[in-house]
């Protein structure tokens, strides 16, 4: 194998001034996101990153895909780690022996100790990699808990205007670091007899905002139900109605974080 | 006399830390320089090193962290002196020696699309920062001072690495 430019430079790791470039934007969503899985973020900080999961689906898979391929990781090195070790132990205890070499007494009954500490590997082995784990189920909880709070706000608001607006009544709501409007834009009668309403609602966090264009039916118990829901905006704008891509599917795809 | 005593249970304590520790420094050596030998003999010389050199570790801080750093700073040694010897064998015509940064272990694994062989394939100061993190669950500031860079270039190196990682294994990964 001839080396190549790479090689060389993997010899000087200190010298490297592509490192010291700026991040790309594609790398500083990925420092951003791994800062919120390593539990690395303030708190004001990590609910920046959440109202960016929030807003981004984009970043949301990113974000998936960095916590699935950490977890390969811990389990990759874990896995290598099982293989049968040369007997390192006895290393460390030669060492320590030749460290207090004046002293024959350092070279008593090592043996039952060594035993001992074998005992404990098992228990010291796991502890930095389930440490690392921990901060991503920490990381994920608070975001699963944000998620719900943020699905129950965004629900109530819009049963409330569906159940009380008239259309193009717009009523505005703002929760815990959240806000946002809803506006039902049509009414009708489905073919079962149902109440079902357009709507357009935008929702905000932090700077992020997102809008979206849904269809709610009432159904028996009195309780609105989106059953369709597409993004609406400049970019990402989707018509609703038609079979058009915003299927239920569409809606799940884009419900928030 | 009682002093003496003191340091030989001291000594004492530290050993079974660190016999505690070899598991944890396996899976860093192997996340470093990902061939198994290798690694091994990385556990053993930072064993041996930090051993001789106990004078320098401060009673009641992290010896795992302390080890860590002599056995990232061996490994960097080994790469540096390794690049040195790879340039000298180029200039004189020869082969030159296997690499030690897990290309060629990439290079000859089948499956590319594992995360071991994507990892593999990181640039060893990257792959040194997400082990120390994402593995070894050290904080950026701890992951800084083991790695003896400043808290930024751990973020940089650490933002890369995992885009990286994402690039190779995106496609392969699994949906549900």
């Amino acid at each position: 194998m001839t080396g190549d430019g790479k090689a060389a430079g993997t010899g000087s790791p200190q010298a490297g001034a592509p490192e010291a470039a700026p991040l790309d934007a594609a790398e500083e969503l990925a420092r951003r996101l791994g800062a919120h899985l390593d539990g690395e973020l303030t708190d004001a900080d990590a609910a920046a990153v959440e109202a960016q999961l929030f807003a981004d689906p984009a970043a949301r898979a990113l974000y998936r895909g960095l916590k699935a391929d950490q977890a390969a990781l811990s389990a990759e090195l874990n896995a290598a780690t099982n293989r049968p070790a040369p007997d390192l132990l006895a290393v460390i205890d030669r060492a320590f022996a030749a460290r207090a070499a004046p002293r024959p007494a350092a070279r008593r009954r090592w043996w039952p100790q060594a035993a001992a500490a074998a005992a404990i590997l098992v228990v010291a082995l796991g502890g930095a990699g389930w440490w690392a784990e921990y901060r991503i189920g920490t990381a994920m909880h608070r975001l699963e808990a944000r998620q719900e709070t943020v699905r129950g706000e965004i629900q109530a608001a819009l049963s409330r205007a569906l159940e009380t607006q008239v259309s193009g009544a717009t009523i505005a709501w703002a929760g815990d670091g959240i806000s946002g409007e809803v506006t039902p834009i049509r009414t009708y009668r489905s073919a079962s007899g149902d109440w079902c309403r357009e709507y357009l609602r935008s929702t905000r966090m932090q700077d992020r905002e997102v809008s979206v264009r849904g269809l709610a039916c009432r159904n028996a118990e009195g309780a609105w139900v989106t059953v369709k829901a597409a993004p609406d905006g400049a970019h990402d704008g989707k018509a609703l109605s038609g079979q058009g891509p915003a299927s239920r599917d569409g809606a799940a795809g884009h419900t928030e974080l | 006399m009682g002093s003496r005593v003191a340091a030989m249970h001291d000594d004492e304590a530290l050993r079974l830390e660190m016999a505690a520790l070899v598991p944890r420094l396996r899976r860093f050596a192997l996340g470093l320089t990902r061939a198994a030998d290798q690694a091994d003999d990385l556990v053993q010389a930072t064993c041996e090193r930090a051993i001789r050199s106990l004078g320098g570790f401060t009673p009641g801080t992290r010896l795992d962290s302390w080890m860590y750093r002599i056995m990232q700073n061996l490994h960097r040694n080994a790469l540096r002196d390794h690049a040195v010897r790879m340039r000298h064998a180029e200039q004189a015509g020869a082969a030159g020696e296997p690499r030690l940064d897990g290309a060629g272990a990439a290079a000859a694994r089948s499956d590319l699309r594992t995360v071991g062989a994507a990892l593999d394939r990181l640039d060893p100061e990257q792959r040194a920062a997400l082990v120390l993190v994402g593995v070894e669950g050290f904080s950026y500031q701890e992951a800084a001072e083991i790695l003896d860079v400043p808290i930024g270039t751990v973020t940089s190196r650490l933002a890369r690495a995992r885009l990286r990682l994402r690039a190779a294994l995106g496609d392969a990964e699994d949906p549900a």
